[in-house]
C-alpha cells in the first residue's frame, strides 16, 4: 500500500492524496517511444566480492525500524537486513520467506508455519514469539508505528506452537497475506527490541534480525555498513559480498561523478539528469526495470477548483504526456490509464481477471484542448487559478508541472507552482491550516503491497486520511471492502475492477506517468534486481563480482 | 593595556552572542511547518496522538521564553538538546563531524594564506608577465562561485582524470588529505585571489614609500629590504583580509561539504535547516556566530600587534 513521496529527501513517503482518478486515457500500457528495455534482474553473477559501496539517493534513513518505515531510504537498506515472513520477488509475485508454508483453515484464520532451522545473527533461534512480538508491537500507539491500519481486521494473533503462529480475523481479508512481504512481515527479536525499546533501529539502538546481512555499524551522516550473515539460513541466497556499504549523497551531481569515478558501485532511484551522463559510461551500467510507482496530481481540498472531475479531466487533456515521458523522464516511463501500474498485479494469481478490467478502462486520452475548454466552461470555476505545492529542489516535479502549466494557460487555467520546504510539505497531510492558499499537490508514489487494492482503499476511502475533497462513492467503498474480504484471488480481482472502473471516472487523481526504475551497476558487480520489488527484497543477497573493473 | 583591550571585545563577543542567540531561536520558531511531520512515515496513517507525543517528547509546543531559557541553560552546561531526526544529542551528531569541517576549513585557510601571499607578492614584485598572470588568474577565480568551482574540480580531476576522489571525507590524516584536497580548493579559490589581489597592492604601495626608497638609497640588500621593509609593513592589511577570508570560509563550507558529499557541520546545518530540527539547526548556528565573532577579535588583536599605528584603546 502506501505510499507516496514529494519530496525526495524526506521520508517520510508522504503524500498521498486523494480521489480518484478518472480519465486518463490513452494508450494505456504503451510504452513510450526510444522506450528502453525493462528487465526484472540484472544478469546473474557468480564471483565474490569483498566490499560494495552503494548510495542511497534519498538520504540517510532515520530509522530501520521496521514498524516505523515507509520510505526508500530505510526500506533498501533493511530489505537485506531482516526477513519478512512472505519474501516478494522482482515480478512482484509472493514466495516463502521466515513462514514456510502457511493455511487456512476456515475463511477467519491463517496460519503460519515457521522454519525451524532460522538464527537470529545473535545465534538465538528465531520462535513464534519473536513473530507475534513483532507483528502486535505495531499495534501499540507507543511504537509510533505506520502499519496499524493492516491490523484492523485482526482479532488475535498468537503462538500456537513453537514455530507456528495464528492469526484470527474479525471478517476474512485477502491483503493480509499479502502485506506480510513487506517491512510489516518483518520478524525482529522480541528481547532484543524490548531491550533497545524507543531506540530500536536507530544508529544508537541497533537491530536483531535474520537476514543474509548484519548491522555491523551506522555513522550518523557517514554510512551504514553491513556484513556478511554467514550463517544465513537460505542457502540458495548467501550473500556473495563481504561487507555492504551505505552512503547518502541525496546530490544528483555528486552522485553521478561518484558513481562515474567508480567510488560508489551502484544506486538505485537513479534521476533523469543522472541517467543521461550514465547511460553514456562504460563505467557501468544503467538497467531499466518494471515500477510500481505513479507520479499524480491531486486537488487538496475541497474548494480547489480541481476538486471537480470536470477541471481534473480537463487538466488532464492538456497535458502531453508523450512529451513528458520523452523530455522529462527521458524516455524511462510510461502512461498509465489508472495510478495503480501493472506490476503490482500483472504476474499475480488473477492476473488475467486484472488484465481484463486495465484493458476495460477508457485510453490514456490523446491532447483535445477544444474538449478540455468545454468541460473548463461547464465546470465554470470561481477561480481558474491553481496554486500547485511542490518539494523545493524536485526538480522532476517541477518540470512536470511545467508542462502541465504550458497546457493549462491554452484553456485559461493559470497553474502556479509553490515551492515548500520539506516541514511544510509534510504537514500538509496533518495540518490543514498549511494547505490554506494550495490548491493540488504533484505526487510520487509507490504500491508496496502486491495487491493493488491497497492503494485503490488510500486513494478513495472516505476515512482515508489523505481523502482531503471528502470524495466519497459509496459504491466504490463497498466494492473494495467486498474485494478485500473475498478470498479467491479471481473473484476479488472482478470486483476490484468494477471499483477501478467507477474512480478512474471519478478522477480523484489525476495520474500522469508511471516512471521505470532506474539501476546503476558498475561493470565489476551484476545480479541485483532491476525492478522496483527490490525495496522489500533482499536485493544485495544477489550481488555478486563480474570479474571485470577494478575500482 | 592589550588586556584592557581584550578583555573589551570579549565583552563586546558575548553581547552579540546573546543577541544571536535569540534571534536563532526566535526565528525558527516563526518558521512554518511542523517538524514532527517529519518523522511519522508518510503515505500511512497517522494513528491519532502520535504527534501529540512527539511534540511532548521533544517540548515543540512550550511558549518561546521558556523554551528558550531551557535551552541556553543547557547550553552553558554543555548539553545543547536532542535532535529531532537522528534521535541523538546535537553535542554527540556536532563532535563527530567537527573533524571534518575544521580539517577542510583549515587546509582552505592554509592555501589562501601561503598561495594568496606568494602570489600577491610575486606579482608585485617580479615584474609585468607575473603580474599579469596572477592578476587574470585572480580575476577569473573571484568571478567563479563556489558550486561551479566544486563542480569543475570534480569532472577534471575526480571522473576525467582520476586523480582524486569525488566525494567523501576519507579517514586518517592521509585519508583526509586526498579526500579533502578538491574541496579545500574549491572553498579557497575565490577567498585566494581576494587574498593575492590585497597582497599585491599592499605590496606595491610599500614599494614606493618613502622608507622603502630610503633603505635601498643606503644600500641595503633588496632580500633584506623586501623582508623587514616591505613585507612586515604591508603585513597588517593582508593579516586584516585574510581573517575576514577565514571567517567567511566558515560560511563558505556549507554548499562545500554538500557538493562534495561531506559529512561536516556545514552539510548538517543544510540539513538540519530544512527539516527545521531545531536542536541542531541552533546548536550550528550559535557554534558559527561564536567562530565568526571569535576570528573576528584575533584578527583585531593581530592587526593591532602587527600594525603600531592603530592605538589599543582605539575605537574598532
Amino acid at each position: 500500500m502506501q505510499a507516496p513521496r514529494t519530496i525526495p529527501s524526506l521520508a517520510g513517503a508522504l503524500c498521498v492524496l486523494l480521489t480518484a482518478t478518472a480519465c486518463t486515457s490513452g494508450s494505456g500500457a504503451q510504452p513510450a517511444p526510444h522506450a528502453p528495455k525493462l528487465t526484472l534482474t540484472t544478469p546473474a553473477a557468480g564471483r565474490p566480492l569483498d566490499s560494495v559501496t552503494w548510495n542511497l539517493p534519498m538520504g540517510e534513513p532515520r530509522t530501520l525500524d521496521s514498524a516505523k518505515i515507509a520510505d526508500y531510504s530505510p526500506s533498501t537498506v533493511k530489505a537485506n537486513l531482516c526477513d519478512s515472513l512472505l519474501r516478494l520477488r522482482p515480478d512482484y509475485t509472493t514466495a516463502p520467506g521466515l513462514a514456510a508454508s502457511w493455511k487456512r483453515p476456515d475463511d477467519t484464520t491463517l496460519v503460519l508455519d515457521l522454519r525451524k532451522d532460522v538464527r537470529f545473527w545473535d545465534g538465538r533461534p528465531m520462535t513464534a514469539d519473536d513473530v507475534v512480538a513483532s507483528l502486535l508491537r505495531q499495534q501499540d500507539p507507543a511504537t509510533q508505528g505506520v502499519n496499524t491500519a493492516l491490523l484492523a481486521t485482526v482479532k488475535t494473533i498468537t503462538a500456537t506452537g513453537t514455530h507456528q503462529v495464528t492469526v484470527r480475523f474479525k471478517v476474512p481479508d485477502e491483503m493480509f497475506l499479502k502485506s506480510l512481504a513487506t517491512s510489516f512481515g518483518t520478524v525482529n527479536e522480541a528481547a532484543y527490541m524490548k531491550r533497545a525499546g524507543r531506540s530500536y533501529g536507530t544508529a544508537k539502538g541497533g537491530l536483531m534480525c535474520t537476514g543474509p546481512f548484519e548491522l555491523d555499524a551506522w555513522k550518523p551522516g557517514e554510512s551504514i555498513t553491513a556484513t556478511r550473515n554467514a550463517d544465513y539460513w537460505d542457502a540458495s541466497l548467501k550473500p556473495k559480498v563481504r561487507k555492504l556499504t551505505f552512503k547518502f549523497i541525496t546530490d544528483g551531481s555528486t552522485l553521478t561523478s561518484a558513481l562515474l569515478s567508480g567510488q560508489v558501485d551502484g544506486s538505485y532511484e537513479i534521476s533523469s539528469s543522472g541517467a543521461r551522463a550514465l547511460s553514456a559510461s562504460s563505467v557501468g551500467t544503467l538497467h531499466h526495470g518494471p515500477s510500481a510507482q505513479t507520479v499524480f496530481i491531486a486537488a487538496i481540498g475541497p474548494g480547489s477548483p480541481l476538486a471537480d472531475h470536470r477541471v481534473a479531466q480537463a487538466l488532464s487533456l492538456v497535458l502531453d504526456r508523450k512529451a513528458l515521458v520523452t523530455n522529462v523522464y527521458a524516455g524511462a516511463a510510461r502512461q498509465l490509464k489508472t495510478f495503480n501500474p501493472p506490476l503490482v498485479w500483472e504476474h499475480g494469481d488473477a492476473a488475467d481477471t486484472y488484465a481484463k478490467g486495465y484493458d476495460a478502462l477508457p485510453d490514456v486520452p490523446e491532447v483535445d484542448v477544444e474538449r478540455a475548454k468545454k468541460l473548463v466552461t461547464q465546470a465554470d470555476p470561481a477561480r481558474r487559478t491553481l496554486n500547485v505545492a511542490v518539494a523545493a529542489g524536485d526538480q522532476q516535479s517541477q518540470q512536470t508541472l511545467t508542462f502541465l502549466q504550458a497546457g493549462a494557460e491554452k484553456i485559461s487555467l493559470k497553474l502556479v507552482i509553490k515551492q515548500l520546504q520539506p516541514t511544510q510539505m509534510s504537514g500538509l497531510f496533518f495540518d490543514p491550516s498549511l494547505r490554506e492558499g494550495l490548491d493540488a499537490t504533484m505526487v510520487l508514489g509507490y504500491v508496496e503491497i502486491p495487491d493493488p487494492l491497497s492503494y485503490a482503499q488510500l486513494m478513495t476511502s472516505p476515512t482515508s486520511p489523505f481523502n482531503w475533497t471528502d470524495y466519497r462513492n459509496t459504491k466504490v467503498t463497498s466494492l473494495l471492502g467486498r474485494a478485500q474480504a473475498t478470498l479467491r484471488a479471481t473473484d476479488s480481482a472482478a470486483l476490484f475492477n468494477q471499483a477501478q472502473a467507477l474512480y478512474t471516472k471519478d478522477l480523484p487523481v489525476v495520474p500522469l506517468a508511471s516512471p521505470y526504475e532506474r539501476l546503476f551497476l558498475n561493470k565489476r558487480l551484476s545480479g541485483a534486481p532491476a525492478s522496483f520489488a527490490y525495496l522489500n527484497m533482499p536485493w544485495a543477497a544477489y550481488l555478486g563480482g563480474t570479474g571485470k573493473g577494478t575500482s | 593595556m592589550i588586556a584592557r583591550f581584550v578583555a573589551r571585545r570579549a565583552a563586546a563577543l558575548a553581547v552579540t552572542l546573546l543577541v544571536a542567540s535569540v534571534a536563532v531561536y526566535g526565528a525558527l520558531f516563526l518558521s512554518p511547518g511542523d517538524p514532527a511531520t517529519l518523522l511519522v512515515g508518510g503515505g500511512k496513517e497517522p494513528s491519532p496522538g502520535l504527534l501529540k507525543e512527539i511534540h511532548r517528547q521533544y517540548h515543540l509546543d512550550d511558549p518561546f521564553l521558556e523554551s528558550y531559557w531551557r535551552w541556553l541553560s543547557g547550553i552553558v552546561r554543555g548539553d545543547a538538546g536532542e535532535s529531532l531526526s537522528y534521535q541523538d544529542s546535537v553535542t554527540h551528531l556536532l563532535a563527530d563531524r567537527a573533524g571534518n569541517t575544521l580539517f577542510l576549513i583549515g587546509y582552505a585557510a592554509l592555501l589562501i594564506v601561503v598561495l594568496g601571499v606568494t602570489a600577491g607578492t610575486v606579482a608585485a614584485l617580479r615584474g609585468r608577465l607575473a603580474d599579469t598572470t596572477v592578476t587574470v588568474v585572480a580575476t577569473t577565480l573571484m568571478a567563479v562561485p563556489v558550486f561551479v568551482m566544486a563542480t569543475l574540480l570534480i569532472w577534471l580531476f575526480a571522473v576525467r582524470l582520476a586523480w582524486l576522489p569525488a566525494y567523501g571525507s576519507g579517514s586518517g590524516f592521509t585519508g583526509r588529505l586526498e579526500h579533502l584536497t578538491l574541496p579545500a580548493v574549491a572553498l579557497a579559490a575565490s577567498w585566494l585571489a581576494y587574498v593575492a589581489q590585497v597582497t599585491r597592492s599592499a605590496v606595491r604601495a610599500e614599494l614606493v614609500s618613502e622608507h622603502v626608497q630610503t633603505a635601498r638609497s643606503r644600500g641595503i640588500g633588496e632580500r633584506l629590504v623586501i623582508r623587514k621593509h616591505i613585507l612586515r609593513n604591508a603585513s597588517a592589511p593582508i593579516a586584516s583580509v585574510a581573517g575576514v577570508a577565514v571567517a567567511g570560509l566558515i560560511a563558505g563550507s556549507a554548499i562545500v561539504e554538500q557538493a562534495f558529499g561531506l559529512n561536516g557541520v556545514g552539510a548538517l546545518l543544510v540539513q538540519s535547516a530544512a527539516q527545521q530540527d531545531l536542536a541542531v539547526v541552533q546548536a550550528v548556528a550559535l557554534l558559527t556566530v561564536v567562530a565568526f565573532a571569535v576570528i573576528n577579535t584575533v584578527v583585531d588583536v593581530v592587526t593591532a600587534a602587527l600594525d603600531h599605528r592603530v592605538p589599543w584603546g582605539g575605537g574598532r
